[in-house]
């Protein structure tokens, strides 16, 4: 459990450079490490999402386009969180009784 | 799988919200410290023994990658990076930070259990690899400035070796 999220920091590797896939990879593979198996562990994470949101980090972005690549940078970040919790936490209605285990 | 535990309790829950909520907000009775204190050396103590020298060099990646900054600026890149880039330090940086982060936090918790680590163990690994990295290239600064070798890299029996 704990593995899965550190071994697959695989997507840490390569810097931001406009690499979405990387971005969505790294953020599933902690999810299913907080969320699967322990929730403290999404700390590792954390530098992590400073970069994607703070650091510049294999982009070049002149001083004026400044404004535009921290929205797009949030906006994939909170877009690529959404869909791992999508995927890993999914409300259930299910109430009938003939459902019920105990 | 909230569908799934929901169905074994027979009522609405969310596992790993539980979890967090026990284990922060327990309070004196309930709560992490019930199990157990230990002293901050623990998780130190505990690497050693695991990890041995592997252990050292992971701690020693940061204090290393400054090093590296202030003697050997040019190991990760021969051009200087633009005003509109970052530092390949600052990305190495952020690379090498978990370890120290996870190891910071747990310390501060009073109870300590060795299989906290687990999760870093990768990550301390490529710590000791990047310092083992930034090493061999202190030896080639300085070999080069010592021998005042018009090379700028190092390529004999000697560093075939280390």
């Amino acid at each position: 459990m704990y593995f899965n999220m550190l071994a697959m920091s695989f997507a840490l590797r390569p810097s931001t450079k406009r690499a979405d896939d990387r971005v969505l990879f790294a953020t599933v593979c902690f999810a299913i490490g907080a969320i699967v198996g322990w929730p403290f562990s999404i700390i590792v994470s954390s530098p992590f999402v400073l970069e994607e949101l703070f650091v510049l980090s294999g982009d070049k972005v002149s001083p004026s386009l400044m404004g535009k690549w921290i929205g797009a940078r949030w906006i994939r970040m909170l877009g690529c969180v959404t869909l791992a919790a999508f995927l890993l936490v999914r409300p259930s209605t299910i109430r009938s009784p003939e459902l019920t285990l105990v | 799988m909230f569908t799934i535990d929901s169905l074994a309790y027979g009522k609405l829950v969310l596992v790993p919200w539980n979890i967090v909520s026990y284990n922060v907000f327990g309070g004196e009775e309930r709560g992490p410290d019930l199990y157990g204190t230990e002293p901050w050396s623990y998780y130190f103590l505990n690497l050693a023994l695991n990890f041995n020298l592997v252990a050292l060099l992971a701690l020693a990646s940061l204090p290393v990658l400054l090093i590296t900054h202030t003697i050997d600026y040019k190991r990760l890149g021969l051009t200087r990076h633009g005003s509109d880039e970052s530092s390949p330090y600052t990305i190495l940086t952020l690379r090498l930070a978990p370890v120290y982060v996870w190891i910071g936090i747990l310390t501060a918790q009073s109870h300590k259990e060795e299989r906290f680590m687990y999760p870093i163990y990768p990550l301390l690994c490529f710590n000791a690899a990047v310092t083992v990295y930034l090493f061999r290239g202190w030896l080639e600064t300085i070999y080069i400035k010592a021998t005042a070798s018009p090379y700028k890299v190092v390529f004999d029996h000697l560093s075939q070796i280390l």
